[in-house]
């Protein structure tokens, strides 16, 4: 405990505190209250971002941007009242929640993100383009799905890596696999910090 | 004075009368647009076949000569008349009459000098000379001069212009006004196709049969008038009557040529450009109006026949949207090629639409943010204080104003947009797994179902939703205690449509609330509850079906959708609903698991993938409906 460290930026002070206020009990927190200031708080030791898409100054895009640009080896959710559209599809983020998040959700995105970091980068790509389907999927309309070439594309990318991580998993061991693989539903009671492992 | 009688002589008196008659029948209508050419026409060609008479008549050169030399004023003359026939026929202007009738008279006046004064230059005729003819009849035989050429190829090119105009419309418009045009062109083209033949030399004759040819002329323009009722159904009556249509609608018309060039223009159109009309004729629109520019060569790339974009110009200091409707004409195989520009202010209707939007985002943005820190704090205080009642009512009521966001979202996605049309959707599948996610949701109601193995109707993708709807609807206004709520749906096909019936023992709808429905008009004092209604009846309406509302027995109501009954299978996973339900997703999430077990063969990452995605998915929609933030949490 205290050794896994979230940062959440949100330009909403309330916002953010009361997210802070529910992870402090599992999680050293930082928090921000802009883009700018995130990035001031970035460092080595930031493990998982939660961070707000719409905000003055700079945005949680480009914060998000930055991060992926100076190679820190954190997982981001996006975690924001804005609606998924085509232009996630761009963005390098490992998971996309819409607001209002509960205490649950929290954690939960939180320890999903902290499963991520701890996959090769295979695998890191995998779950982040499966996110920004399944954030489209509850944002489109099936015909507006169907005709967006992006979002073929997508489809088409996340098979072909399908195909490449099952040949790659094909050569693991029953127990290894099982182990990574069948995650359990999540019980948050149960797993503090998967990082840590 | 030397005589003979001829009976061609007879024929060509004859022909000039029948052209007095027209020209007086024409004259008879002289108001209407196009009689006046057609009445000068008229009679320049009785001059024609009346002088040719007296060529014929007399046996002596100078006899024959003073006969002749007046029929070249008619022939010189025709050609340019028949130009202004066609100009005024066709309602369109034609190159040649820009200038007046000026400029086109240069030529057969000279002429009329040139054969005049013949005998000192030999310019019209190098020789002429009375012959006896194999049938007995002293005839003139001619050698052109030079200037006779000139004039020769002259009228040709203006007769090859009319004619086009002629031939354009024939092509271009229908029914009654392609048989006027027909007729008039075998009028004009009698006399000129029979001149050719006798100035080329194609068949030997003994007298020019050109005016011979006016014979047709004068029956076919009697046709045109009588038969074909030509000076009452003008094009031009017509071309009048949209005018007067033209400048009554509310929207700016301007019709370009090929070039872009403003060639028509309506009142509104005016109004909008604040230009007058001559000032707009004859300039291409993509300069007068730069913003157009683009629109207009876009269409024209573009392989649509129509399209349809917005502009916003600054009128008067205020800015002002107008929809830009652009339809490429092209008719008679290219013959006529341009585009017609429609303009429709909608100012009023973009900032409505404006509206909606800001609207729009505070209700779903701003308003999660806030639900967001209510929750959050509200989640804190049950921390702390586990047994504040307070809270969970806080929490019940938040998810209520989050759900009404939620609504707002399925509604937009639902119809919002204009990309959803009616497609064939198996609604039997559909009620299941909208009865399910209530299920998941409200394990203390039992739904009854009575469905049939199949059902496909037409309707866009998210009916799911109005049928989840009608549910809750059905559910959560019900009074009854928790073992009395009954609930029952029931799906039959008839030989048009799909009929779904969902009926409870709740209250019922008040009468009030279905009146508001029926009326589409909703005010602060009376409007239905929620939005869930709205949301069934958007639905439905755009799937073109209809939802009836009834009073179930003895209590609670009915509510019926009908949706019109699709022939076709569905392609692909049509029924989606919009997965902004959390306890929908979870159901769905089941669902998923389930079908992964069965699907091992297909590969560990699928495994993966699947439940990820429906951990994710579960997250996305916002996940904070009543029993997310129920006691169990």
């Amino acid at each position: 405990l205290g050794e896994t460290t979230i940062l959440i930026v949100d330009d909403e002070p309330a916002v953010t505190d009361v997210y802070a206020a529910h992870l402090e009990d599992e999680y050293d927190v930082r928090t921000a209250y802009g883009g700018s200031e995130a990035v001031e708080q970035l460092d080595e030791d930031v493990d998982a971002v939660l961070l707000d898409r719409r905000m003055p100054g700079m945005s949680g895009d480009e914060v998000l941007e930055h991060i992926r640009e100076e190679e820190y080896e954190c997982r981001v959710a996006m975690v924001t009242a804005v609606d998924p559209d085509f232009d996630i599809l761009g963005m390098g983020f490992d998971d996309y929640v819409v607001k209002p998040v509960s205490r649950d959700d929290l954690y939960e995105t939180v320890d999903r993100l902290l499963t991520y970091s701890t996959y090769d980068e295979t695998f890191q790509q995998y779950f982040s383009l499966v996110s920004k389907r399944a954030a489209l999927q509850t944002s489109k309309s099936q015909s507006a799905l169907e005709t967006s070439e992006e979002y073929q594309e997508l489809t088409e990318r996340i098979d072909d890596l399908e195909a490449e991580l099952d040949e790659t998993l094909m050569d693991l061991e029953e127990e290894d696999f099982g182990a990574m693989f069948r995650m359990p539903e999540p019980d948050f009671d149960a797993i503090d910090s998967p990082s840590q492992s | 004075m030397a005589w003979q009688q001829t009976p061609y002589t007879l024929g060509y008196v004859a022909v000039a009368v029948a052209m007095c008659v027209i020209a007086a029948l024409a004259y008879r209508s002289r108001e209407r647009p196009g009689a006046k050419p057609l009445i000068l026409m008229a009679v320049l060609t009785a001059l024609w076949s009346g002088a040719s008479a007296g060529v014929m008549a007399r046996t002596t050169l100078a006899g024959k000569q003073a006969f002749v030399y007046p029929t070249y004023f008619s022939i010189a003359m025709i050609p340019v008349v028949l130009v202004y026939f066609a100009r005024e026929y066709t309602s369109h202007e034609l190159s040649l009459t820009r200038y007046g009738p000026g400029p086109l008279l240069v030529i057969p006046a000279i002429t009329q000098v040139v054969v005049w004064t013949n005998q000192w230059h030999g310019l019209m005729w190098t020789r002429m000379e009375t012959v006896p003819s194999g049938t007995g009849f002293v005839t003139l035989e001619v050698a052109w001069g030079p200037w006779f050429w000139v004039h020769a190829v002259y009228s040709y090119v203006l007769v090859a212009v009319a004619t086009y105009a002629l031939l354009r419309m024939v092509f271009v418009t229908e029914d009654v006004y392609r048989w006027q045009a027909v007729t008039i062109l075998a009028g004009v083209f009698a006399p000129w196709v029979s001149n050719a033949v006798y100035i080329g030399g194609l068949v030997d004759l003994p007298f020019d049969p050109t005016p011979i040819a006016f014979s047709v002329t004068a029956v076919m323009f009697f046709l045109a008038i009588y038969r074909h009722q030509l000076l009452d159904l003008m094009p031009i009556a017509r071309e009048v009557a949209r005018d007067e249509m033209m400048d009554n609608l509310a929207e700016g018309v301007f019709v370009l040529d090929d070039e872009g060039r403003i060639v028509d223009v309506n009142e509104r159109g005016e109004t909008i450009l604040d230009t007058a009309e001559h000032d707009l004729l004859g300039k291409e629109l993509g300069r007068v109006v730069p913003e157009f520019a683009t629109v207009l060569v876009a269409e024209e790339q573009d392989d649509d026949t129509e399209s349809q974009t917005e502009v916003a110009l600054r009128r008067n200091g205020t800015l002002r949207h107008y929809d830009v409707h652009v339809t490429e004409l092209h008719r008679g195989g290219g013959l006529l090629t341009g585009q017609l520009v429609s303009i429709r202010d909608v100012t009023e209707r973009r900032q409505r639409e404006q509206r909606l939007d800001v609207l729009n985002r505070a209700l779903r943005h701003d308003l999660r943010n806030e639900a967001n820190v209510i929750l959050g704090y509200a989640e804190l205080g049950m921390k702390n204080n586990p047994d504040a009642e307070w809270v969970q009512e806080i929490q019940d009521h938040v998810a209520g104003m989050i759900d009404l966001s939620t609504k707002a979202r399925q509604i937009e996605q639902a119809i919002g947009n204009g990309d959803v049309s009616p497609r064939p959707v198996e609604m039997v599948s559909t009620v299941e797994s909208a009865v399910e996610d209530i299920d998941a949701d409200r394990p203390d109601v039992e739904i009854d179902t009575d469905l049939p193995d199949t059902a496909n109707a037409r309707a866009i993708e998210f009916v799911g939703a109005a049928i989840t709807n009608a549910l809750e609807n059905a559910i959560e206004h019900n009074d009854n205690p928790d073992p009395l709520v009954e609930v029952s749906v029931a799906l039959q096909t008839t030989d048009e449509d799909v009929l779904v019936e969902i009926s409870d023992n709740g209250p019922g709808i008040h009468p009030d609330e279905r009146e508001v429905l029926l009326r589409g008009r909703e005010t602060q004092l009376e409007h239905v509850s929620g939005l869930g209604l709205w949301i069934i009846n958007w639905i439905v309406t755009e799937s073109g079906g209809e939802v009836r509302f009834a009073e179930n027995d003895p209590r609670g109501s009915i509510i019926t959708i009908r949706l019109p009954r699709a022939d076709e299978e569905p392609t692909g996973n049509a029924a989606v609903e919009p997965s902004t339900d959390d306890d929908e997703t979870a159901g769905a999430d089941e669902d998923e698991t389930d079908t992964t077990d069965e699907a091992t063969a297909e590969g560990v990452a699928t495994d993966a993938d699947v439940q990820s995605a429906g951990e994710s998915t579960g997250d996305l929609s916002s996940p904070v409906e009543g029993s997310e933030f129920g006691p169990s949490s």
